[in-house]
């Protein structure tokens, strides 16, 4: 008889209530090892799907299934991004690119985060600007770039406030939908306690604004990586972007890819960090959302 | 009708006169609460009932100082625990202010904040919205934050009241072990069972220390087993302590096993129907509601609220 595990339940009733127990313990733990198998078998098919795509993509190339100029296979694509990372072609874009985003995607969310909270604390500035920023928010932020340009020259920074404007007006809309959104229960309660002004503030409205800013930043992050390579197209002769315009120009598919590549891999990076500072900073959300209430 | 109300004697803690509320909106006015006259000792336990709409959240929350009334007064003997300024935050015309020298503090509650008088932070500033309030509200478990554990949201209350983190952290844990929440001080609130949420919002409003409690509906979202439990626990606290409360509920025996004094209210527009002197003693025992005093009493209560009920159907 083992049943160590629950000394308590063994002396109480002995006999076969041991067996039971050791039964039910065999049972959760085979319920609980076909998770963690179900749970592994989802980690590996999130892997290897891409890996047998790439493959599938070699061999079509090199059989000739597929015209090899326009669909340069995997292995040439790598190779021809080794040879860029040494040649120091690679750091040359990947540099004012990384630089573009990230200030333009700082100087714009900050802002736009400001401004939400503004918005939300104040019934005035909200009325001011509500609809001002919604009628901005509809206009494409690459239309503005020639305007930028005609007003800054073809410097880095119509290239950054491209970005930033187009973060900002994301974060604006979401923070503000966070305060806005605040469960008025919440705030009655807060209300109850006499938190106001500023503690009102800093215990109740951000706490309560920040699983939404987390999604602006989020949505911001790729939103900032599309309008930086489309700025980069036309308007610089630097950056990923301009990598992937040339190659097109030049017809040189392989480094096409590579710049088309590290742009995404960009992209991932900057949104799995985003995800990762919202794990540490907003603990309480592990569970994402309160379980509702049954009934009123 | 008789406004005369056993329990625990002692000067009014609250004191309703001729009070009504009513709402303007677009689609026209509601009076929620018309003429209502009240007197609720210190001390007493307090059970409101009625027809849902009939105003009785209203009137806790004016009670509070959440909202404001039309008309009418009401006057609180209540202040503000660590202020001493009489610092009721009620309506504003009835803000009496009496620097009264009678202390109303219960003096058995070893946690209640009076040294934070040493925080440098509670200056004149924070004594206008930094006193710990007269009242302390317990709303449905809604009203727990989900952004902060079990100790945190416990303390929020004296920490809106400028309570220092050492004093508020002692006072919040010994409510936490009160309330049997033990082992969930860093606990977030969508960890827990809606029981156990709805537990912290007591005793975020006990932990203020303020003389008198207001609940809405607190264990409304309860299923039947963990209310029991509940309103025992309720009643255990409580009686250590003996605060004013005044405790809305829609449950008949709730409000019997629960106060000293039952307010049934009318249908909209919310009038004191007629109020009860529950003759149970205390602490209540535990077969209370078995014995045909608390079976008749229910069917009292019940036969007063039956046609307000109807009528507050017919209403929505």
């Amino acid at each position: 008889m083992s049943g160590s595990e629950a000394p308590d339940q063994v002396q109480a009733v002995p006999g076969g209530n041991t067996v039971r127990t050791q039964a039910l313990n065999e049972a959760a733990a085979r319920a609980y090892s076909h998770s963690r198998l179900l749970a592994t078998r989802d980690v590996l098919l999130s892997i290897f799907t891409p890996i047998l795509l790439l493959a599938l993509w070699e061999v079509a190339a090199r059989c000739g299934w597929i015209d090899k100029k326009l669909y340069t296979p995997p292995t040439q694509i790598a190779v021809q991004g080794a040879k860029m990372v040494s040649s120091g072609e690679m750091w040359r874009n990947l540099e004012p690119t990384v630089l573009r985003l990230l200030i333009g995607f700082i100087l714009g969310s900050v802002a736009g985060i400001i401004a939400g909270l503004l918005m939300g604390v104040s019934r005035v500035i909200r009325a001011a600007l509500g609809p001002m920023f919604t009628a901005l928010y509809a206009l494409p932020k690459i239309a503005i770039l020639p305007l930028l340009l005609l007003i800054f020259g073809l410097t880095e920074t119509p290239k950054v406030l491209s970005v930033a404007i187009s973060v900002f007006f994301i974060l604006q809309i979401n923070t503000l939908a966070g305060v806005v959104q605040i469960d008025e229960r919440i705030l009655e309660a807060a209300r109850a306690y006499r938190a106001t002004g500023w503690r009102l503030f800093r215990f109740v409205l951000l706490p309560g604004a920040i699983p939404s800013i987390f999604t602006g930043l989020q949505v911001a992050a790729g939103s900032g990586v599309i309008v930086v390579t489309a700025v980069e197209f036309v308007a610089s002769n630097t950056g990923l972007g301009y990598l992937i315009w040339n190659s097109w120009q030049l017809f040189k598919p392989a480094q096409m890819y590579v710049g088309l590549i590290v742009v995404s891999i960009i992209g991932a990076l900057l949104t799995g960090a985003i995800v990762l500072l919202e794990r540490a900073i907003v603990p309480w959300r592990r569970a994402n959302t309160l379980k509702r209430k049954k009934n009123t | 009708m008789s406004l005369a109300v056993i329990a625990p004697s002692g000067p009014p803690a609250f004191a309703v006169e001729g009070l009504s509320k009513m709402f303007s909106g677009r689609t026209g006015d509601v009076l929620a609460l018309d003429d209502v006259t009240l007197e609720l000792n210190e001390g007493s336990f307090t059970c409101i009932v009625g027809p849902s709409g009939c105003g009785k959240s209203t009137l806790l929350r004016i009670l509070g100082g959440l909202e404001t009334a039309t008309l009418g007064t009401v006057t609180s003997r209540l202040r503000s625990v660590n202020s001493g300024l009489g610092n009721v935050r009620s309506t504003p015309e009835t803000d009496t202010s009496t620097p009264k020298t009678d202390t109303s503090t219960p003096k058995t509650d070893t946690s209640t904040p009076k040294t934070d008088t040493s925080t440098p932070r509670t200056d004149t500033s924070a004594r206008v919205a930094g006193s710990v309030p007269a009242s302390a509200f317990v709303f449905q478990e809604h009203g727990v934050f989900p952004w902060f554990t079990v100790l945190d949201n416990v303390s929020f209350g004296i920490r809106m009241a400028g309570v220092g983190k050492t004093q508020r952290d002692k006072i919040a844990r010994d409510w936490i072990s009160r309330i049997g929440l033990d082992g969930f001080e860093t606990a977030y609130p969508h960890q827990l069972s809606g029981g156990m949420r709805q537990r912290i919002a007591i005793a975020r409003a006990f932990a203020t220390g303020s003389p008198c409690l207001l609940m809405d509906e607190p264990l409304g979202a309860l299923d039947a087993q963990t209310r029991m439990l509940m309103q025992e626990q309720l009643l255990r606290v409580w009686e250590a302590d003996r605060k004013t409360v005044v405790l809305v509920t829609h449950q008949i025996e709730e409000a019997l096993l629960l106060g000293d004094v039952v307010v049934i209210m009318s249908a909209r527009p919310g009038r004191v129907k007629e109020i009860i002197s529950v003759p149970f003693g205390r602490p209540r025992p535990a077969d209370l509601e078995g014995t045909p005093e608390f079976a008749q009493l229910r069917q009292h209560i019940w036969n007063a609220l039956r046609d307000e009920v109807r009528a507050s159907m017919a209403l929505s």
